[in-house]
């Protein structure tokens, strides 16, 4: 990791998050390893980078799955339905918000405010966005990832 | 700058700048408060301290809300009365009604506001918290379903241990106090002093209970249970009881520890004098022979400076004075010298300690501490479980009557009791120091304490020819920032330094009755200052028990096991 | 003059138009400005709207079919990545100029489309099939015939666009255009003329209060700041945007970045900042690429940084991304998260101002606060105070969503009514149902009603209905829309946002939750003393939200109970309904209602069994049918299809 520490010669306290966001885009998640050596570059203690990190939602301490969902939250998209959409992807998916099912394929992630409310209710899969969607078409979405997963195997 | 507030349509002087809250309880005016802490700057996190001020729409926290000359403040309209009660209300909805099981009952800080704020019933139910305590430490237990994240802990583990072992974890309602991926504190940073529990409002931190394991050997009539009480215990019991230096608590509670079952109940005191002795021997070898590279000598008593220094300060480690700590000689006495001379098999004997420090606690596990798996001393009690055990089986200090503890561990000087507080170590073994090298030279022994106690404490001693400095720091803060001062100013006058890692010294230890605020520290002080003027020696080596083992079995590394061993 | 190679232009717009204050006085600079500015143009120019709602409707693709096709074709047109004119309904808007001719919109140009509207529209030709929507008039281009302005649409009729000016128009990361249309002359001009008092007088004077929601006045603000005695000093930009029903910031940042920076550089200035940090969450990628790209430009023309244009003036620009919490909008929480600790907020007095980040003086603003800044200091305080309402001046800039036909940014003069934004801009609502209200930012709560449509858009007047402006959410709902449980998703998001610092907010929005959820769903067992848990919590619920909104440390948790507030004053009935009769009129609170079939009247046609949507009844043909209640969502849907009444609500 010393290529990224070099970017913030100064190791400062308010070089933190910005080297754990940089950390986490390399890497795709914070590990202990990861954390120790940053506390060890900044010379804070791990247990105070953590609770920094734990604060804020977009740190992940795990993998996401391959298959990532970004269910939007926000008004708009909960007056169009997404809250009971929410618990039918849950468990479509069968995992929860927040978390990485055990084989690793599918995560699931809820956003407040993707930016496109007249598209309510929206699900973006790893970059690509599906918008207006209803139970009948996120199932279809998902039947065919699983589909297309049981092909590569 | 002087000006006039008025509280509750009475006017009451004040400072402009003050915090608001300094300035009522300063008047009387009582004020809830849970997360404020003396000296620290104000986080305003609990609200408990709300008052009404005029002119402001909400009400605000006196903690951080400066005086200003004409303020006009209510600290008991309906409306603070409510916000006080409902904050209550709200912290006790969570949390777990485990009154009668815990140990906290009758010392609870959030058990005292319910009652103050005259919580009748059950207003908000929620689920109850719960979460898994953590008991891999030696020394300090917690449970974070009775957390009320009132930030005690992780400020004084951050801003005065400089350690941070604990800290804030997730967020909002999640939030918890925690080590890092909520590893046990064993494999965390920790440095076992316990300083957390002392600021703990209620039962989230105690200590690692030893008591169930001392009640076993009491009842176990093969083993000889050997109490060895520090001088310092003695003081805090004697401040606790509301006692006088000349109430005779050591022989009150040899009495009452007989009564319990105790084979034995010594006196740490000659243990002290040993090891006060065997220090300033180091020191005096180190200035013989001019060894500037472990000058400093430091302290090493205190688990919890060793072990902050082999984590955070590898580099201090050859500084190290290597002399056992006081409970640890006693130990090792007991169950090598005392069991041959007395004929009691060495693992027959079960050795506790009783302390207000729950590092020892940490220390008794070292393996350096241990021998073929049994450790020198078998349990350390704190001041604190010392009253559990007594309470449990019915003891009463004041009504208890005296006896004298066992022979040859009776009585001490009063460098034992000096080693009770900050400064009084260093000048204990200064003045052994003092004896060592001053040869014929009729000179007295001055140890001047420094004008104000406020800044850097240290102090030059005149022994002879040479000027020997000697310097006290108490908080790893206080350690930290000395080093780096030394270092800076690139000073070589300092020889000593005495370094406790509790505020103010063992009085402020981690096992002593909680309490807030500085008094307590203060006055367990004052009781070891009183009981040093009752002392049967002055310095440590008068000492004759201890001038007698000095001679026959240098403490250096541990000499007395291999002796024992032959 | 003409203008040819890039360092000719930057040269250009260095001395004779930055530089130079008489810059607008000749016709000849005129006209090559709007060459740069691509007010003109020499060939033509396809211009695609490509905001991050515009991505999400497809104009990705859309942009590379016009990409692929201009290849084929091998013509000579320039292709611009742009922003978003606001109407985001329409998109992907596509913007074509013909030499010569006005620059007409086409929308909902998807990908397959743009054969067919190149090969007419390149060859001056109208396309019948796809009709452009508007067209962009201006007195020195030829006007199309037949084609309405932009003007006389009826989403943007009733709109000022002064912040907005030029969102979806320029090139938002051509710092030439923006510079060409007059972009930096303010603070060019302001740092060479006016002193930071002067500057901070300005904006008092023009009355420009905060648009985060806190209407405070941003002038008193800075002139704390400039006031304060410190070595440092910091500007702070509040991009954190968190209300989940509004993208305006995100939106007007991606569709012009410069205007950002050059108003956190006059607020830097105004208060002797030499370091501006512009906070912005990390998920507004493209606005954080394409900032990033405007601020280097500006660095190397020499807008930012150390002696900017000889005037002994150092502003650095820094951009930092925020990693995620609601809380980062509130301004102590905001400083502690560029600090790198945990974003609690901190209690106030000391103020920003006097003591921010690193104790040391930092004033901290609203994005759309800020892109009001460049505007008042060159148009001038009179020229502002023409917008608006006597108190409010200036234009308010809103994110329309729910259940309009119109929905996007729009950016309305102070004074417009709600019921003209709904009606005339929103162009109503797009179902059958009746209006409902229009609930305005998460952290106000507050509730435009059908009583009270006739407000207009001022702070004055939403405090006496007693509401609030907010940031800009503008979220509109029908009678479709349960105000109960949109009250419990509020509350929700307001205990999985709060910090968990103090005690009223961390707990008392939790407990808050309980009884919101209590009253939108079942209980686990439907017996007394759940029902009286149920009315015990609701009857603690003003009490409770008292207290926490008088004793919070900061403004989260003061606003966490309005949104039950709210719905209590204006949809009490509403209430009443879940609560004593566990009904919910807008059919949404389905938890509330067991649907079970009754196997007398069953009679095993499946009707039931084919339709539901989650396959939660069971049976076999001409076999009593049975509903699985775990899986049911409570739509409805067996108790519309069945024919023989057997399906029943409990």
């Amino acid at each position: 990791m010393e290529h990224i520490f070099t970017h913030f010669p100064n190791g400062k306290r308010e070089d933190l998050i910005p080297i754990l966001q940089v950390i986490q885009d390399e890497k795709g998640f914070l590990s202990e390893e990861t954390i120790d050596a940053v506390g060890k570059y900044l010379r804070i203690s791990t247990n105070k980078i953590y609770g920094v990190a734990t604060f804020y939602d977009n740190f992940r301490f795990g993998p996401v799955g391959r298959y990532h969902f970004r269910l939007c939250q926000g008004t708009a998209c909960h007056v169009a339905g997404a809250s009971t959409l929410q618990k039918e992807l849950e468990k479509l998916l069968k995992v929860h918000a927040g978390e990485t099912d055990k084989s690793g394929l599918f995560s699931l992630e809820v956003a407040s405010c993707l930016g496109a409310c007249g598209l309510a209710p929206l699900v973006e899969v790893n970059d690509e966005f599906y918008t207006n969607i209803t139970l009948e078409s996120l199932k279809e979405l998902v039947r065919m990832i699983r589909e297309k997963e049981n092909e590569t195997l | 700058m002087e000006c006039k507030i008025e509280v509750n349509n009475k006017m009451i002087p004040a400072r402009e700048g003050e915090s608001l809250l300094e300035a009522l309880r300063e008047h009387g005016f009582k004020i809830p408060t849970l997360c404020h802490m003396n000296r620290f700057s104000p986080t305003g996190a609990c609200r408990l301290c709300v008052v009404e001020v005029e002119g402001m729409k909400d009400l605000v926290t006196s903690c951080s809300y400066p005086v200003k000359d004409g303020m006009k403040v209510k600290t008991n309209s309906q409306r603070v009365i409510k916000a006080r009660k409902s904050l209550v209300e709200l912290l006790l909805s969570n949390h777990p009604d485990d009154c009668l099981y815990c140990q906290r009952n009758g010392h609870c800080e959030l058990q005292w506001l319910a009652g103050e704020m005259n919580v009748k019933e059950r207003k908000y139910f929620a689920g109850k918290l719960t979460d898994n305590p953590d008991y891999s430490s030696t020394s300090v237990a917690r449970d974070p379903a009775k957390c009320v994240l009132c930030s005690r802990c992780v400020r004084i583990c951050e801003e005065v241990q400089r350690v941070t072992a604990i800290d804030f974890i997730s967020r909002g309602n999640e939030t918890k106090v925690n080590s890092a991926f909520r590893k046990g504190l064993n494999v965390s940073s920790c440095i076992q002093c316990g300083q957390c529990i002392q600021v703990c409002p209620t039962a989230a931190l105690l200590d690692i209970s030893h008591l169930e394991k001392v009640q076993a050997a009491l009842g176990n009539h093969k083993k000889q249970v050997m109490f060895v009480i520090s001088p310092s215990a003695i003081a805090s019991v004697t401040e606790l009881m509301g006692f006088k230096a000349k109430d005779k608590v050591l022989e009150r509670l040899t009495a009452a520890l007989k009564r319990l079952g105790a084979g034995k109940v010594f006196n740490m005191g000659t243990a002290a004098d040993i090891h006060v002795m065997e220090e300033a021997g180091q020191l005096a070898e180190m200035l013989k022979n001019k060894d500037k590279e472990h000058q400093p000598l430091m302290s090493s008593c205190c688990p919890s400076w060793v072990r902050y220094v082999s984590v955070f300060r590898p580099k201090v480690l050859p500084h190290l004075a290597s002399v056992k700590s006081p409970g640890h000689i006693a130990g090792s006495l007991l169950k090598t010298d005392y069991a041959r001379e007395h004929g009691i098999a060495g693992e027959n004997i079960y050795t506790v300690s009783i302390t207000p420090c729950v590092a020892k606690k940490y220390e008794a596990s070292w393996e350096k501490n241990t021998h073929q798996g049994v450790s020198e001393v078998d349990a350390v009690l704190t001041v604190r479980e010392l009253f559990r055990l007594l309470r449990s089986f019915g003891l009463n200090l004041a009504q208890m009557e005296e006896e004298a503890p066992d022979s040859p561990y009776q009585q001490s000087s009063a460098a034992a009791y000096k080693l009770g507080y900050s400064g009084g170590k260093a000048e204990a073994v200064a003045r052994e120091l003092f004896r060592i090298m001053k040869g014929n030279s009729k000179e007295k022994f001055r140890f001047l304490q420094p004008k104000s106690m406020a800044g850097k404490r240290e102090t030059q001693v005149t022994i002879g020819k040479k000027q020997v400095g000697f310097a006290w720091v108490s908080s790893i803060a206080e350690a930290e920032d000395y080093l780096d001062a030394l270092r800076e100013e690139g000073r070589d006058d300092i020889h000593y330094i005495e370094v406790m890692a509790c505020l103010g010294g063992c009085a402020g230890g981690g096992g002593q009755p909680i309490s807030r605020g500085f008094d307590k520290p203060k006055a367990r002080k004052k009781l070891c200052g009183d009981m040093e003027k009752t002392a049967t020696w002055q310095s440590a080596s008068e000492n004759t028990v201890a001038a007698d083992f000095f001679a026959r079995i240098p403490f250096r590394g541990n000499k007395l096991w291999e002796q024992a061993n032959k | 003059m003409s203008v040819e190679t890039m360092q000719d232009t930057r040269q250009f717009l260095t001395n004779k138009v930055l530089l130079d204050p008489r810059r607008d006085e000749d016709a000849g600079i005129r006209k090559s400005l709007s060459y740069i500015a691509g007010e003109r143009v020499h060939n033509p120019m396809i211009y695609v709207g490509m905001g991050t709602c515009g991505r999400i409707a497809g104009a990705e693709r859309t942009f590379h079919a016009i990409k692929e096709y201009l290849e084929d074709q091998d013509a000579n047109v320039t292709l611009v990545e742009g922003g978003c004119v606001g109407l985001c309904k329409e998109e992907p808007i596509v913007d074509i100029q013909l030499p010569g001719k006005a620059r007409l919109s086409f929308g909902r140009v998807s990908h397959d489309q743009v054969q067919s509207l190149l090969d007419d529209i390149l060859n001056d030709n109208l396309p019948d099939a796809k009709p452009p929507q508007w067209q962009y008039p201006n007195p020195i281009l030829q006007k199309w015939e037949g084609i309405s302005t932009l003007q006389e649409h009826p989403f943007f009729s009733g709109q000022q666009r002064l912040l907005m000016e030029h969102c979806g128009v320029i090139d938002p990361v051509s710092i030439d255009s923006y510079i060409a249309k007059g972009g930096y002359w303010a603070f060019i001009d302001t740092i060479s003329s006016n002193t930071p008092a002067q500057v901070c007088g300005i904006i008092t004077e023009s009355g420009l209060s905060g648009r985060g929601g806190g209407g405070y006045p941003a002038g008193k603000k800075w002139l704390a700041a400039l006031e304060a005695v410190s070595d440092n000093k910091y500007m702070v930009c509040n991009a954190v945007e968190s209300d989940p029903g509004s993208y305006m910031n995100r939106a007007i940042i991606e569709s012009n970045p410069h205007r950002l920076i050059e108003a956190a550089l006059i607020a830097s200035y105004a208060i002797g900042a030499s370091k501006a940090f512009i906070f912005i969450r990390e998920e507004f990628s493209l606005a954080i690429a394409r900032l990033e790209e405007a601020l280097k430009q500006a660095r190397d023309y020499g807008i930012t940084g150390h002696h900017i244009f000889d005037s002994g003036v150092n502003i650095e620009v820094v951009i930092k991304k925020g990693a995620r919490a609601f809380v980062c909008g509130e301004e102590t929480a905001l400083n502690n998260s560029i600090e790198g600790k945990r974003a609690m907020p901190t209690s106030k007095p000391p103020y920003p101002a006097e003591q921010g980040l690193w104790q040391h003086p930092t004033i901290v603003n609203n994005v759309e606060t800020l892109y009001n800044v460049p505007l008042i200091m060159k148009n001038g305080v009179e020229w502002f105070r023409t917008t608006g309402t006597e108190k409010s001046n200036g234009t308010k800039v809103f994110t329309l969503s729910g259940r309009l036909q119109n929905y996007g940014t729009v950016e309305v003069p102070m004074g417009t009514s709600f019921r003209d934004i709904v009606y005339d801009i929103g162009g109503g609502l797009k179902s059958k149902q009746d209006f409902k209200a229009i609930v305005l930012g998460i952290n106000t709560g507050s509730y435009i009603t059908k009583e009270t449509l006739d407000t207009r858009v001022d702070f004055e007047e939403l405090k006496n209905i007693g509401g609030a402006l907010g940031s800009g959410a503008f979220v509109v709902l029908d009678t479709g829309v349960c105000m109960v449980d949109l009250a419990r998703f509020f509350t929700a998001f307001f205990k999985k946002e709060s910090c968990g610092k103090c005690i009223p907010c961390r707990e008392g929005t939790a407990r808050m939750l309980e009884i919101m959820e209590n009253a939108t769903r079942r209980p686990s067992e439907n017996n007394s003393f759940q029902t009286l848990e149920r009315f015990k919590g609701v009857m603690q619920l003003k009490s409770l939200a008292g207290v926490i909104s008088e004793t919070s440390l900061c403004s989260l948790g003061k606003s966490s109970p309005n949104a039950i507030l709210n719905t209590l004053k204006h949809f009490k009935q509403e209430f009443d309904a879940h609560i004593f009769e566990r009904k919910c009129s807008a059919n949404i609170c389905t938890d509330l209602r067991i649907y079970f079939i009754d196997v007398d009247a069953c009679t095993g046609c499946t009707a039931c069994f084919k339709k539901c949507p989650v396959d939660a009844i069971i049976g076999s043909p001409r076999y009593p049918h049975y509903i699985v209640q775990d899986k049911c969502i409570g739509c409805g849907t067996c108790f519309d299809v069945c024919k023989f009444n057997a399906v029943l609500i409990k």
